[in-house]
């Protein structure tokens, strides 16, 4: 057998052994979509506030999700506006100093989003609960 | 003589530093946050509250727990929700309105629990607050 022959088996051979322990190490759980709204915009005078919630088939998936709220203006790039962590019900709030808000010019868009998150259940299984993005275009 | 007149007086200061030491440790209490409800009412079907939690330290201000109880007649409290901080400390809580409506309502209560962080050697615990809507 030739050395790159065996290179090749050798290859195979160590890639499904990694796919195999990864069988192994984490049993296939159940899933739960997750949808995330924006409802509104408040301010107490000096921050300004967005409100949303999260919603999921599974009521573990809605506490404690970080949702990342962007902010896109009409002219210059992206920028983070705050990172919002849900309630156990799933409300959730972001938010900012005006004035930083409006240093960032006028409001294109405003995006959420929530990544994933692996919920442990009592028979040891992992509950999968899925990510989840929504934008708002301000007129 | 003058070596041990030396080693005396540097023995009392070092005894003096590690008191002063120890009284502000003893005398910096937490980090004072505040618990601020902006809006809270009905709004069919749900009962909400928004609020933010301000406090020097940012460690202070994210991802902290707000619970909001409702006074239920007969004395008892019933929790309804947990909410958790953003990074700048803005937290919703939103309830359905038969959850709410459950038992007959006295009042609302918003309480801020206190948090302890340890990073390394260095602990920093962030206080408490409560906010009785009138």
């Amino acid at each position: 057998m030739s050395a790159a022959r065996r290179l090749a088996v050798g290859l195979v051979v160590v890639a499904a052994l990694a796919a195999a322990a990864n069988a192994l190490a984490a049993p296939s759980g159940p899933r739960a979509p997750t949808a995330v709204s924006i409802e509104g915009f408040t301010s107490t005078g000096i921050k300004g506030v967005i409100l949303g919630h999260i919603e999921s088939p599974n009521s573990k998936c809605l506490d404690n999700r970080q949702v990342t709220v962007t902010v896109i203006p009409k002219k210059g790039s992206p920028f983070v506006f705050d990172v919002a962590r849900t309630s156990k019900r799933g409300g959730w709030t972001a938010a900012m100093y005006l004035d930083e808000l409006e240093a960032g010019g006028q409001i294109k868009k405003i995006k959420a989003e929530v990544g994933t998150r692996k919920v442990k259940l009592a028979n040891g299984k992992k509950l999968s609960c899925g990510s989840a993005g929504v934008a708002l275009k301000l007129m | 003589m003058r070596r041990a007149k030396a080693g005396r007086l540097g023995l009392g200061l070092a005894v003096a530093l590690a008191a002063t030491f120890a009284v502000s440790a003893r005398a910096a209490g937490p980090v004072p946050s505040t618990l601020e409800v902006i809006e809270d009412g009905k709004n069919d079907p749900f009962y909400l509250s928004i609020g933010i939690v301000t406090a020097a330290k940012p460690v202070c201000r994210a991802d902290r727990k707000v619970k909001f109880l409702v006074k239920r007649t007969g004395g008892g409290t019933e929790l309804l929700d947990v909410a958790r901080t953003s990074d700048n400390g803005g937290w919703y809580s939103i309830v359905p309105l038969a959850d709410y409506q459950e038992g007959s309502v006295d009042g609302t209560i918003y309480k801020l629990a206190a948090k302890r962080i340890v990073k390394g050697k260095k602990k920093i615990k962030c206080g408490a607050d409560k906010v009785v809507p009138s």
